[in-house]
């Protein structure tokens, strides 16, 4: 079933909210908000992190969208608004209430940090992958531990694991000791990855390894 | 007795938090969930967990429960609990902490394993009035007697909805090549493959799940011997599976769990088939339901028979526990558990097979 909803406005000309589709939920929706004469007033990914929707379990915590308004938000008060999923165009919330929040827009992006700091392929906390802990139990179910031990390796140290590490963690992945994700964030800690510390994909990216 | 109301302050083993990076002496599920616990702790706690979710009960956890009795460190934590009133220890069986003020509840969750058993029969030999102060223990039948009084806290069953989403894991055909156990459980453990790979039994499936304390009851390994020995035979009534044994220690993987097995097969005196045998294997993962379909399961009594789903058990047609010791209380706490009754057979050290 397809959720979505409306959070607010901000001042700085973005509709905030979140979309997924509880049935597919490997699938990133693309949203669209309309305005009450069904004028088209944002499109784009519901693709963001956010952790309460990650609290929430709702797409692993990776269903929020951020959309530019092509409108004054401040013109928009009081007006109904209709937010759908693009390809069905099935309406996911409408609400001639919404809050408008004092919210500037997005730094603009002056540097290569700045950039990162707001492409939502990249993960800029390892912790953003908290909720997804059924889609890494996933791919153990569907690929074994020992797998998931080789691809973790790949995925956050970028290079495959030598025989004691791989052996060690398949017994405690195995054994119930870690739990996926936290084996994630044990490899993380380590001081090879702290040392020189890599962009690691996110959920949002297509080319995420452990997608469904 | 309700355990799980409005919310439950829960507190784990002090051993357990060494390793944690925690947000301080109150803590939630988010702060534990991906840190690495022993594997029956963390079963207890997703247990418990998928049960307050059910039930709606805010759980915060406590980190050393001890320093919160009196003063002005219980003052702080008053002033911080709310309308919490119950609080359930998890306790690995070496101490057992309770709130004063609080209803408390206990949860000895590593059943099975040697240590820890030993530990708790300490324990309540050393304080048995710990038990008295209890309101309730899940999935568990501890008693003590008391100035002539037998003590048993009242049961709360906790059961899992679904089985967890795990890996398959592996089968491993039984043998015993050499004398020498640990050789032995290396050599069978090289020998083994995915579940789904597994040649198929094509004869009804006898599912036993072993524990170190199962493997130290003599009657219990007697009886598993010779069933061994009837069922590695070409023509044999059934196909056994066992599954392995957790043992304590991060090293111990499946060669290490078949070399306990087997060393404790061997000290039966029993001859046991030196090739391979599909008609006896060992499993590293609970099998499915459907597996067990018109199959049977034995259960020593110190199964923790709570970390498989319900589904399990549905499946089999027949359950039966069996071990050398009294049966009653693990008999009647897992007949509650289940649902219906379930058979036991107290067996001798001269006994020869499960099904006797």
């Amino acid at each position: 079933m397809m959720r979505g909803h409306v959070d607010t406005l901000t001042t700085g000309g973005f509709a905030e909210g979140w979309a997924f589709d509880s049935a597919e939920p490997d699938r990133i929706l693309t949203v669209r908000l309309f305005g009450p004469e069904e004028e088209e007033l944002a499109l784009g990914l519901a693709h963001l992190y956010r952790a309460d929707l990650a609290e929430a379990r709702y797409r692993h915590g990776w269903c929020a969208f951020r959309l530019r308004l092509s409108r004054d938000p401040a013109g928009l008060s009081g007006q109904r608004l209709s937010l759908r999923e693009a390809e069905s165009g099935n309406e996911l919330h409408a609400s001639a209430d919404l809050p408008l929040r004092e919210r500037p827009a997005l730094d603009l992006c002056a540097s290569v940090e700045a950039v990162i700091s707001q492409d939502p392929t990249v993960l800029r906390n390892l912790q953003h992958l908290c909720g997804c802990g059924d889609l890494l139990a996933g791919f153990v179910a569907r690929h074994g531990a020992a797998e998931f031990v080789r691809t973790a390796h790949a995925y956050v140290l970028a290079r495959t694991a030598d025989g004691a590490s791989q052996a060690r963690y398949e017994r405690m992945l195995r054994g119930g000791a870690v739990t996926p994700f936290g084996l994630l964030l044990l490899l993380a800690e380590t001081e090879e990855f702290r040392a020189q510390p890599r962009l690691l994909a996110s959920p949002a990216d297509p080319g995420f390894v452990f997608a469904g | 007795m309700n355990l799980f109301g409005p919310s439950l302050l829960v507190s784990i083993p002090g051993s357990q938090l060494e390793a944690l990076t925690l947000p301080g002496s109150l803590f939630e599920w988010r702060d534990l969930r991906d840190a690495v616990l022993a594997p029956e702790l963390r079963t207890a706690l997703n247990l418990l967990v998928q049960e307050a979710v059910a039930r709606r009960t805010a759980l915060r956890f406590v980190a050393r429960p001890e320093i919160f009795t009196h003063g002005a460190s219980r003052a702080w934590l008053d002033a911080r609990l709310g309308d919490t009133s119950d609080h359930l220890a998890l306790t690995d069986g070496h101490t057992l902490r309770t709130i004063p003020g609080l209803r408390n509840h206990v949860f000895f969750y590593a059943r099975g394993l040697a240590r820890p058993e030993a530990a708790l029969r300490r324990l309540l030999g050393v304080a048995p009035e710990l038990l008295t102060g209890m309101a309730s223990q899940v999935n568990g039948a501890l008693a003590v007697r008391l100035c002539g009084r037998s003590i048993r806290p009242p049961a709360v069953m906790l059961r899992f909805a679904s089985a967890p989403v795990g890996e398959p894991g592996l089968r491993v055909p039984f043998a015993l090549p050499v004398r020498d156990a640990d050789r032995a459980g290396k050599a069978c453990a090289e020998a083994a493959v995915e579940a789904p790979d597994a040649p198929p039994s094509g004869r009804p499936l006898h599912y036993v799940p072993l524990s170190e304390a199962a493997l130290a009851d003599d009657a219990f390994t007697a009886a598993l011997a010779g069933l061994v020995q009837r069922c590695a035979l070409a023509n044999g009534p059934e196909c056994l599976l066992l599954g392995l044994p957790a043992l304590e220690g991060e090293d111990a993987g499946p060669a290490q769990a078949i070399a306990a097995v087997l060393r404790a097969l061997a000290a039966t005196g029993a001859t046991l088939p030196r090739a391979r045998s599909w008609g006896v294997r060992f499993a590293t993962a609970t099998p499915d339901a459907g597996e067990l379909a018109g199959g049977r399961i034995t259960l020593h009594p110190t199964t923790d028979f709570w970390r498989f789903a319900p589904t399990l058990f549905e499946a089999a047609q027949e359950i039966r526990i069996a071990g050398g010791g009294s049966l009653a209380s693990f008999r009647a706490l897992f007949s509650g558990w289940l649902g219906r009754e379930v058979t036991s057979t107290r067996l001798r050290p001269s006994a020869t097979g499960c099904a006797a």
